[in-house]
């Protein structure tokens, strides 16, 4: 039996189908990504149905809006495994269903290598049996043809991004034919886009809670940054772009003119377009508030750093090819001159793509701003990289502070202030995490005799199969284990420790304010240990920093009125119970970064439960217009993305 | 009214208790000792019998009180909650046997109003089209999103009310009183135009003759730091991409499914319900005969926790593109809800002010600071002389501005009337509608020394008034089942 193939290529549109009658532009818009094989299909009891089901995605295509459902792509049948899949066109389903299917695993794959880990999808709540509990997700659900309308959101609920497709209205750009169809499921970077949304929600469930104006724009900002980096991850697209430019050589403009691209289709992104390479505005960032242009910003500023580390490392190739003068010849470039300095802006790409990446793990579980993503990123470099020699930390710093992006609590933008400090934990509570650590470590090991192993590349049955058949799952499940084994012992030590437990951005026990959860179920003083992540990270000199992440979190009641707050909160009422009747929802907690062999905490990124001050920060935000507030109710409402990008 | 010896007062208003709605009369002290009669609105969210049987209570106590005669009926915006008594369902036969001398509606009703005709047009096509796509969507099974069906069916988008209950066809009812034996006149009502009645002069406020006024229905980064309203929302409301949404495929999709008849010009003529054309797609059902599409759609191969349901279970889609048409629909009834007629009612001789400001949102309250009375009155001296308050939008959060409207009224005697059920509004699918306002009542509570009376639980108690009013509040005002009144 011949061996399993180990790349599954497929074509697809690197921009939208728009750009293929161009003719400048159609050869770059049709590429080929080359992707992990893995079998696809469901197992329906008796047999294996083919359709475009795979480990991490299911690409279902049903359409209600026009009751119809498209009959799935079968990529493993021959002529397509021999013709790199179906070929691009707007008018066949089953190219809309390999499109979303291939750019979503290619987003995967990037974000997996930067990350040095799996990716999970945020598990489900399910109330059964009486209470609230997660049920692990296997798989995104991707619907191309959701429904008509010009969106296409993720959806937290359904664990499932839709994409809409819509009758183009006439924009004056001559690109799209008024009348036609628009599909956005065909448009890469809208894919791009909304897979990282759900990768995201995976990794920071509580980012999608808009406590401060940064939140959602972080989401939009990130999901923008892994979209557009990809993008320039295509090795074609950047060395028609390069070659393009010819004599009047202005490779920063073309870059910028790529990632402006971006979304053109739908033309929503009009703050991409007027902040990314274009003279930075250090105060736009106090007067935008919309999510997405806010989060433009930040994409600017992520940008700026990608191109100061892309100038520096084409320096010298400058110098070789205009002689020291700067000055290009005219006329078209050597295609060796193309062909290098696309590599230099793919590896800078890829670069900033792993940086972006690796400092989630760096970020606080809840309430993220601005300000604390570029610590992280600062953090987190200097860990892999402690010697910055190509200046990667230098510009990303000049990037942020170019747009007026500072932290709060720092009294210089330079590296060593904004690194995380390493945390004056007491030895108690040292002690503490480490026993718990080793803890897990030992149940680990004794479990770890019984577990099952399962066959690769089984046909599981159904979309949700259970946790223990597949390898994510298991991994799930041993960290939810360890979760409850780490809270529960926690807590044991900690819970009458108020002093020891603001280091973690936590309360529980005695005294504490009637306004915190800090209570579960049966009543036991309780905070949510939420994730024990394990991620291994290589840096390029081979440098290896392996990190426990730990994430800890709680729940306040919030009240607009302060008067309320007070009276909930006053400490003769029994501790941590639920006051009811709250206006919102406040949350505090900390990630741990804790070395995987010493388990030394090296980092703590806390946001305390009891900060007033962060109380009247989100007061003070929910009254200037969230997105997703509901009517009447002032309830948030529960497809933030939805709304977000309705327009 | 022979029997009657006693002079009328002033004014003496009427809260009616019909349940979450607008319904009052106002009657003003003539010097001949009879009375002016004023009817603002009457309305009532609830469908139930009950309901109507009590609002139908109402408008008899109207007639009784009136002698069968209305001098003045002000229907301020077409809203179910304020116009279903005027409905054959409900109070209809009772107005009918009244005799109405004179209508005052706003000036979005005038028919020579260029502006009021252009809006009308432009968003009664869009209300057809949204009622249609409801109707058909409720025949084809799918629900709307909750929480969004009443305020739909508030606006004539009749889904989770039933049958009858059409404001626009309640608000045409009243509009054919000119036409009848004993004909009405009828007035509109414009900002800056002042409405002699015998006893008072009528300010009317809003709505602004402004479509940019009439979108906002939250104030923005501004009016957020000024603390104007009590609670913001999002400013997605922006009203002008409706028709391209339209365009963009929002009806046409059921037009495709085969549940909208499409209207002459065609919805959707780019596709005939197949957006590959030709004979791609099969029909979206459980029974497909798609093996991928019933396995992995319909979950029939989910584990028993997993109940294969029709309708494909926590990760279908079957709803998603009805609910794009809510969020069109409760933008249409923000807009309608600023269209609201806005009144002050100023009596002659103390020159107190009654404040009837209806639905009115953010831009009808932001925009009356321009407006120009002809005897230089500003709307800032009506809210200071203010004594009455009929709180906006049944005390919701964005119905009261703060600093330029609460703030404004700081007449020692200023008193409050909402117009609400908070039981019922609570019961209200999606978490139940905050009405009143916590915020907004304690302020009013505060600003009105505890003077705040409500339709669901009548006068304030007496120990939750300050000292000094409590002995002149009980004087003046009385209450039974049917309404509370408050003579000034």
């Amino acid at each position: 039996m011949p061996a399993t193939p180990t790349r599954r290529r497929l074509r697809v549109y690197a921009f939208d189908p728009s750009l293929s009658t161009r003719l400048d532009m159609w050869r770059a818009n049709q590429v080929t990504l080359n992707l992990p094989w893995e079998p696809l299909g469901v197992w329906n009891g008796r047999e294996a149905v083919k359709g475009p089901v795979g480990d991490y995605l299911e690409v279902v295509d049903v359409d209600p809006a026009s009751g119809l459902s498209y009959e799935p792509v079968d990529l493993d049948e021959a002529r397509l495994l021999a013709s790199d899949g179906v070929e691009a066109s707007e008018i066949d389903p089953k190219f809309h269903q390999q499109m979303v299917y291939a750019v979503g695993m290619n987003t995967i794959v990037h974000f997996e290598r930067a990350l040095g880990r799996s990716a999970m999808w945020n598990p489900r709540w399910v109330f059964r049996g009486g209470k609230w509990s997660q049920e692990y997700v296997h798989r995104l659900r991707m619907y191309p043809h959701a429904m008509r309308e010009a969106n296409a959101y993720y959806s937290p609920d359904k664990k499932a991004i839709l994409f809409g497709y819509f009758k183009a209205v006439d924009d004056g750009s001559g690109l799209i034919m008024p009348g036609s169809t628009v599909f956005t499921c065909l448009s890469h970077d809208i894919i791009a886009h909304e897979v990282t949304h759900a990768l995201l929600d995976g990794l920071h469930p509580y980012f999608t809670d808009a406590s401060n104006a940064d939140v959602l724009a972080f989401h939009e900002a990130f999901a923008d940054i892994v979209a557009i980096f990809s993008r320039f991850s295509m090795p074609e697209v950047v060395r028609t772009e390069l070659a393009r430019a010819q004599g009047r050589f202005d490779a920063e403009n073309m870059l910028g003119k790529l990632a402006q691209q971006f979304g053109a289709a739908l033309g929503k992104r009009k703050g991409l377009r007027e902040y990314i390479g274009k003279e930075a505005d250090p105060s736009l960032i106090k007067r935008t508030m919309e999510p997405h242009d806010r989060g433009a910003i930040l994409v600017a500023a992520v940008f700026d750093a990608f191109m100061g580390i892309y100038r520096h490392r084409t320096r010298d190739l400058m110098r070789i090819a205009t002689g020291g003068t700067g000055v290009m010849p005219d006329g078209d470039l050597h295609p060796d001159l193309v062909e290098r300095l696309s590599r230099e802006a793919f590896t800078s790409a890829r670069h900033v793509l792993t940086i972006c990446v690796r400092a989630l793990d760096y970020c606080p579980p809840v309430d993220i701003t601005f300000g604390e993503y570029l610590r992280s990123l600062i953090t987190a470099d200097t860990d892999m990289v402690p010697d910055d020699d190509k200046s990667y930390r230098v510009a990303i710093i000049e990037g942020f502070r170019r747009h007026g992006i500072y932290p709060e609590g720092v009294n210089s933008m330079s590296e060593e202030a904004l690194r995380w400090e390493r945390p004056q934990f007491s030895e108690g509570l040292q002690e503490c995490i480490a026993a718990a650590l080793e803890e897990v470590e030992r149940r680990e090991k004794k479990d770890g005799r019984r577990e099952e192993v399962v066959p690769h590349g089984v046909f599981l049955r159904g979309t949700t199969p259970p946790p223990h058949l597949t390898q994510r799952g298991r991994a799930h499940v041993k960290m939810d284990r360890a979760c409850t084994i780490i809270r529960d012992y926690l807590l044991k030590h900690l819970k009458d420790e108020p002093d020891i437990q603001w280091q973690l951005g936590v309360c529980a026990g005695k005294r504490t304010p009637g306004s915190v959860h800090a209570l579960d179920s049966r009543g036991r003083p309780s905070f949510q240990v939420n994730r024990l992540r394990q991620a291994r990270r290589v840096g390029p000199a081979g440098i290896e920093v392996a990190d426990y992440v730990l994430e800890i979190t709680q729940k306040r009641d919030g009240f607009i009125d302060p008067e309320r707050q007070k009276e909930v909160d006053k400490p003769s009422r029994s501790a941590g119970g639920r006051s009811g009747g709250a206006d919102f929802v406040m949350r505090g907690g900390c990630t741990l970064n804790i070395d995987m062999k010493s388990h030394q905490v090296r980092y703590c990124m806390a946001k305390n439960i009891l900060s007033d001050r962060r109380l009247e920060r989100q007061r003070e935000f929910l009254g200037c217009g969230v997105p997703g507030m509901g009517i009447y109710s002032g309830k948030a409402d529960r497809e933030t993305f939805a709304m977000l990008h309705r327009h | 009214m022979a029997k009657r010896t006693k002079m009328w007062p002033a004014a003496s208003v009427r809260m009616y208790r019909q349940g979450l709605g607008d319904c009052f009369l106002i009657s003003l002290g003539k010097a001949d000792g009879a009375a002016h009669h004023i009817v603002i609105d009457c309305g009532v969210w609830d469908v139930s019998v009950p309901a109507r049987e009590r609002i139908k209570k109402c408008a008899e106590d109207i007639k009784t009180r009136t002698g069968g005669r209305i001098d003045l009926l002000v229907v301020t915006h077409e809203h179910w909650d304020h116009v279903s008594g005027f409905s054959e369902l409900q109070a209809r036969s009772v107005f009918a046997s009244m005799e109405i001398k004179e209508i005052l509606l706003a000036w979005t009703e005038d028919p020579e109003d260029e502006l009021g005709l252009a809006l009308k047009g432009k968003y009664a096509a869009i209300k057809h089209r949204l009622a249609a796509a409801f109707t058909d969507a409720g025949k084809a099974g799918l629900g709307v999103n909750s929480g969004v069906g009443t305020v739909l069916a508030a606006g004539g988008l009749g889904v989770g009310l039933g049958v009858g209950t059409n404001p626009s066809e309640a608000l045409d009812w009243v509009k054919g009183l000119v036409k009848g034996s004993k004909p009405a006149t009828v007035r509109y009502g414009m900002p800056g135009k002042i409405i002699e009645v015998p006893g008072a002069k009528i300010y009317v406020l809003g709505p602004p003759h402004s479509e940019e006024d009439l979108r906002k229905a939250q104030g923005g980064k501004k009016a957020k730091k000024e603390g104007e309203t009590y609670l913001t929302e999002s400013l997605f409301d922006e009203l002008s991409d409706l028709n391209g949404m339209i365009a963009g495929g929002l009806g046409s999709g059921l037009a495709a499914a085969g549940r909208m008849a499409v209207s002459p010009g065609g919805v959707m003529p780019w596709d005939n319900g197949r957006p590959f054309g030709g004979t791609i797609g099969e029909r979206l059902s459980g029974r497909t005969s798609n093996p991928f599409v019933r396995e992995v759609y319909y979950g029939k191969g989910e584990g028993k926790g997993h109940a294969a349901r029709a309708g494909s279970g926590w990760r279908g889609i079957d709803q998603e593109w009805v609910s794009a048409m809510s969020e069109l629909a409760l933008r249409m009834d923000k807009f309608t809800n600023n269209t609201s007629l806005a009144l002050a009612i100023e009596l002659t001789g103390s020159r107190r002010v009654l404040l009837f400001p209806a639905d009115a949102q953010f831009g009808n309250w932001s925009s009356w600071d321009s407006v120009k009375f002809e005897d230089g009155v500003k709307a800032s001296e009506l809210l200071g002389r203010t004594v009455l308050y009929k709180v906006g939008h049944h005390g919701s959060h964005n119905a009261t501005l703060r600093e330029r409207g609460l703030k404004r009224m700081n007449s020692p005697d200023l008193m409050a009337m909402i117009p609400v059920d908070e039981a019922f509004a609570h019961k209200q699918p999606g978490g139940g509608w905050k009405m009143p306002y916590p915020q907004l009542l304690k302020e009013l509570q505060e600003q009105t020394k505890g003077r705040v009376m409500r339709a669901d639980t009548g006068l304030p108690k007496t120990t939750s008034m300050k000292p000094e009013v409590r002995s002149a509040f009980k004087k003046s005002a009385t209450q039974s089942k049917l309404y509370v009144q408050v003579d000034l």
